[in-house]
């Protein structure tokens, strides 16, 4: 059974890829209904999955001795994720229909998305290295391609090839990682090496664990990797909503997941995650306060609740980073898909374009404040309670610096977000524009993530008792528990003060200018990504220098080509000879 | 000579690669160096039988040829199409003239 | 002694397929080559591999040559190789002995682990991942082909002629065509076709002749000298595209809509385009008359 859902998984979304791209794009209506209907099919699927997950490897493709097999495990920690992209995919999908209306080149679009989906219910779902690394790959591969959807538009062009050479370099140590614990286990089975992973030597587990998390740190958009993210958003926006809610960010937060028993013993590993993740979320909480593209800054909220989620693996628990993920995945599909409402009716990302937009599209205000209140952290909306489990934890296992760190992004997080609420739907409209409320094929996405919002923090005991199945040392907990607990907590008055400190600031801002003035500075270098796209910016201008000395060696004529190949190879000659492998 | 037959068979594959490199390095129109990329991979196939003919493992050693075969007849259609594809675009197919990735 | 005649044979055909001047000639040395090397594989005691070589190498392959020499023309290259040819020699020299360096020990090795199994044992079990990635690599070897050879649709719409045996040429009432030549005087014509001012057509002759009226673009699918048949004209609609027909030549369509923009496949002999419609014309020797 769990066989048929996970080939139907990954396998309904590879389909419909296939199928919309071969009907054409002479045929849009008939594109859009496909890519719908194969995008529900597969989260229908993946919902199934939800009843039949177990820990036992339930596809096994044996291909040969020098690969192991290729495995699909349904466990609780990866249909989980496997759900939250299909589910939130076609949320996206359906999304599209409207969003993307009289675009050309449909069938690109929507193969892209589909195959993205795909893959990542298959990187959520496999057992082996090597597939994880394949799937890891092509989800690199789609977002580029969606990225850079119009390839017209040299920006759009520009952020698809960094979010690319940026995971790619990431993808570096997942791979180094994986040959790594081949050579020593002899199998690529993660079942396998999370068992055995105490009979590595000291320094290998080390590097495999460093490794991995750069790939995540990459992949994830966590410091000093997440100068991606930002300049991603030239994408459309349900590809946003997907790549940066559902999908393509998650996968560094899993990866952490579910290698985090192997290496919690390697010393200083989970301080590391535990400082990456707490210096992601203030940078990108202090980034998201001075920006004024609405996308930039639901893209720097995003990379800041990454941080929590990755600093609550430093911390050791699992179950939160993967509750905060969930809540997450619904409320920042939410303010995407929101955000690409408003974007297109009024055709500009600019906020300080916007204002008073309230009056003209109440559905989307109501949706929007939503989802901004689960952000800031506001009860009872999802973000609050799954944030409360982050601190807390934090608290009680993580180290105290942590925790006054992720307490102060709690207050920034409110900040920022009660300034991209008040700069968009409040206040007097400060461009001229006509516009609408969202149209159905818009509006039920939203209102579908609105009401998720609102009451997926209720799961939260199946919830616990789905991954305790699949991680070690998680413990099923009952909704009833888990809410009195946070509710009896004085640390949760704490973070609720911070929250409401945030939100006052906003409130207040005019009386505190004198501070904001103080701060100028650091606003300025936030504005600047401080310092990391300067980095960005001198490694690119060397690799460029170098290219463009090497052109010479260009001259585009294939005889010459061919004779360096045989001059290489008639040096390879002489050094084997000489050097005597035999 | 007493040369085995593997011997003789490792002697072809070193002239024909050797020719193969040759055709490479002076083949003007597109065409015929497709043909030369033909030559050089019947000199590999060559190379892995002999060597399993040695080592008692045909098996593996023609599993391998046969990969080669498909893959290098796959390449060989698409230069075709796009030798094709060349001529119409440039109106010729002499590779001195085909200089379009000139750095 | 068998396998020295072969292998002596097998490179004498190479040689001669990388010597040849005419496409045709050396794909047919190539098709030698497959041959006698598949003598050798079976020598050698590879039956199967021997087999699939014969049909793919010598067979398949020999086709796709003269499938696409026969598309895109025999004609020779004149002049100097970018690689001057003592250096080349010299090059590959270098190869050949360094390679029979490297081999020299190969000659008579003990066989380390004798194993029984055969093709298709190993084939499906051992090496099934190779098997997954050949078909994906046809796969996408068949996709990449439908991309490059596709045409664009309006040229696809009309191009569907049944090759014709002899140069006649489709003809509008309206547009009395001779087979000949002589062409009312509205119709500019070359020696092969008229098409009346008011028809325009296209037509592929099998000389190398076109006409085309300068009103009407047509792009012309020429069929080389080497199609025995030749293509066929499209009716006065204007935009026409012809399928050259070689029977063998499943689309060598070219399409000149009525708006112009056409690619046109050429064949050796070059084609009319009226100057009114900017056409890619390939400029080979003959220059079909223009107006």
């Amino acid at each position: 059974m769990a066989a048929t859902f996970i080939t139907l998984t990954i396998g309904l979304p590879w389909l419909g890829a296939l199928v919309v791209w071969v009907a054409g794009d002479q045929r849009p209506r008939a594109q859009h209904a496909l890519a719908v209907v194969f995008a529900v099919a597969g989260g229908l699927s993946g919902l199934a999955l939800l009843t039949t997950t177990s820990s036992a490897v339930a596809i096994r493709l044996p291909v040969g001795g020098a690969f192991g097999d290729f495995t699909f495990v349904a466990d609780g920690l990866g249909v989980f994720l496997a759900v939250v992209a299909t589910v939130i995919g076609s949320l996206a999908v359906i999304f599209s229909v409207e969003y993307m209306k009289g675009e050309a080149q449909l069938g690109r679009y929507y193969a892209f998305v589909l195959l993205f989906i795909g893959a990542m219910a298959g990187l959520a779902l496999t057992g082996s290295l090597l597939l994880l690394f394949f799937f890891w790959e092509v989800t690199a591969l789609t977002s580029y391609a969606l990225i850079s959807f119009h390839n017209d538009d040299p920006k759009a062009v520009a952020g698809g090839i960094k979010a690319l050479i940026i995971t790619q370099l990431g993808g570096v140590g997942l791979l180094a990682g994986a040959l790594l614990i081949y050579a020593h286990l002899g199998s690529y089975e993660i079942s396998a090496f999370l068992a055995g992973a105490d009979a590595l030597p000291a320094d290998l587990r080390a590097i495999i664990a460093f490794g991995f998390l750069i790939a995540a740190a990459a992949k994830s958009a966590q410091a000093p990797f997440h100068t991606w993210l930002p300049d991603a958003m030239e994408a459309p926006t349900p590809v946003s909503a997907l790549i940066h809610a559902a999908t393509m960010v998650n996968a560094g937060v899993y990866l952490l997941a579910r290698f985090f028993p192997a290496f919690e013993a390697v010393p200083g590993w989970t301080t590391a995650v535990a400082l990456v993740g707490v210096v992601t979320a203030l940078l990108a909480a202090c980034m998201a306060i001075v920006a004024n593209d609405l996308k930039r800054v639901l893209a720097y909220s995003t990379v800041s609740q990454l941080g929590y989620m990755v600093f609550a693996i430093g911390c050791g628990s699992a179950l939160a980073s993967q509750f905060h993920l969930f809540s997450h995945a619904v409320f920042k599909a939410l303010l995407f898909l929101g955000a690409g409402a408003v974007i297109h009716a009024i055709g500009t990302r600019d906020m300080q374009q916007m204002g008073g937009l309230g009056k003209h599209m109440p559905l989307v205000r109501v949706v929007f404040v939503i989802g901004a209140g689960a952000l800031a952290g506001i009860p009872p909306l999802n973000g609050f309670w799954s944030k409360e489990l982050v601190l807390e934890e934090g608290l009680a296992h993580g180290p105290l610096w942590g925790y006054i760190g992720m307490l102060i992004g709690a207050g920034l997080t409110a900040f920022y977000t009660a300034r991209m609420v008040w700069l968009v739907f409040y206040g007097e409209p400060r461009g001229h524009y006509h516009t609408h409320d969202a149209r159905p094929a818009m509006a039920v996405p939203l209102v579908l993530l609105a009401a998720g919002t609102l009451t997926t923090w209720l799961l939260f005991g199946p919830f616990s008792a789905l991954l305790a199945g699949a991680v070690p040392g998680l413990h099923e907990e009952s909704t009833l528990a888990f809410v009195s607990k946070v509710v009896t907590d004085p640390a949760t008055l704490l973070a609720l003060a911070v929250v409401a400190l945030g939100l006052l600031a906003w409130q207040q801002r005019s009386r505190l200018s004198g501070i904001a003035a103080g701060l100028r500075a650091l606003g300025q270098a936030a504005a600047q990504g401080f310092g990391f796209e300067a980095v960005n910016r001198f490694v690119a201008r060397i690799t460029q220098s170098a290219a463009t000395a090497l052109q010479r060696t260009q001259t585009g004529e294939l005889n010459w080509n061919a004779a360096g190949i045989a001059g290489a190879l008639i040096i390879v000659l002489i050094i084997l000879a000489g050097g005597g492998i035999r | 000579m007493s040369l085995s037959p593997i011997a003789i068979a490792l002697l072809g594959v070193a002239i024909l690669l050797g020719i193969g490199f040759y055709g490479l390095l002076v083949a003007r129109n597109l065409i015929k160096l497709i043909v030369v990329l033909q030559i050089l991979a019947k000199a590999a196939m060559l190379a892995f039988l002999a060597a399993g003919s040695a080592q008692e493992q045909m098996g593996l050693a023609q599993s391998m040829v046969v990969t080669v075969i498909v893959a290098d007849t796959v390449v060989a259609v698409i230069a075709l199409a796009l030798a094709v594809q060349v001529k119409r675009r440039y109106g010729t197919l002499d590779v001195r003239k085909l200089t379009n990735l000139r750095g | 002694m068998v396998e020295l005649l072969l292998v002596i044979a097998a490179v004498a055909c190479a040689i001669q397929a990388i010597r040849a001047d005419r496409l045709l000639s050396a794909a047919l040395w190539l098709a030698g080559a497959s041959a006698f090397m598949a003598m050798i594989f079976y020598s050698l005691g590879a039956r199967e591999a021997a087999i699939i070589e014969l049909s793919v190498g010598a067979g398949l392959v020999t086709v796709l040559f003269v499938f696409a020499i026969s598309v895109a023309g025999d004609q020779s290259i004149e002049g100097k190789p970018a690689v001057p040819r003592a250096l080349a020699a010299m090059l590959a020299g270098l190869c050949i002995i360094g390679l029979i360096w490297l081999l020299r020990d190969i000659v008579a090795p003990a066989p380390t682990a004798a194993s029984a199994s055969t093709l298709t044992t190993v084939l499906w079990h051992d090496r099934a991942l190779d098997v997954l990635v050949q078909v994906a690599l046809i796969f996408t070897g068949v996709i990449g082909l439908l991309g490059l050879l596709a045409e664009p649709r309006a040229a696809q719409a009309s191009a569907s002629l049944a090759a014709l045996a002899s140069p006649a040429v489709a003809s509008l009432a309206a547009c009395p065509t001779d087979q000949a030549a002589a062409s009312p005087a509205a119709c500019p014509t070359d020696q092969a076709l008229a098409s009346p001012a008011a028809c325009p057509t296209g037509q592929a002759a099998a000389s190398p002749a076109l006409a085309s009226p300068a009103a009407c673009p047509t792009g012309q699918a020429l069929a080389s000298p080497a199609l025995a048949s030749p293509a066929l004209a499209s009716p006065a609609a204007c935009p026409t595209g012809q399928a050259a027909a070689s029977p063998a030549l499943a689309s060598l369509a070219l399409a000149s809509p009525a708006d112009c923009p056409t690619d046109q496949a050429a064949a050796s002999p070059a084609l009319a385009s009226p100057a009114a419609c900017p056409t890619e014309s390939v400029e080979v020797e003959k220059e079909a008359a223009r107006l």
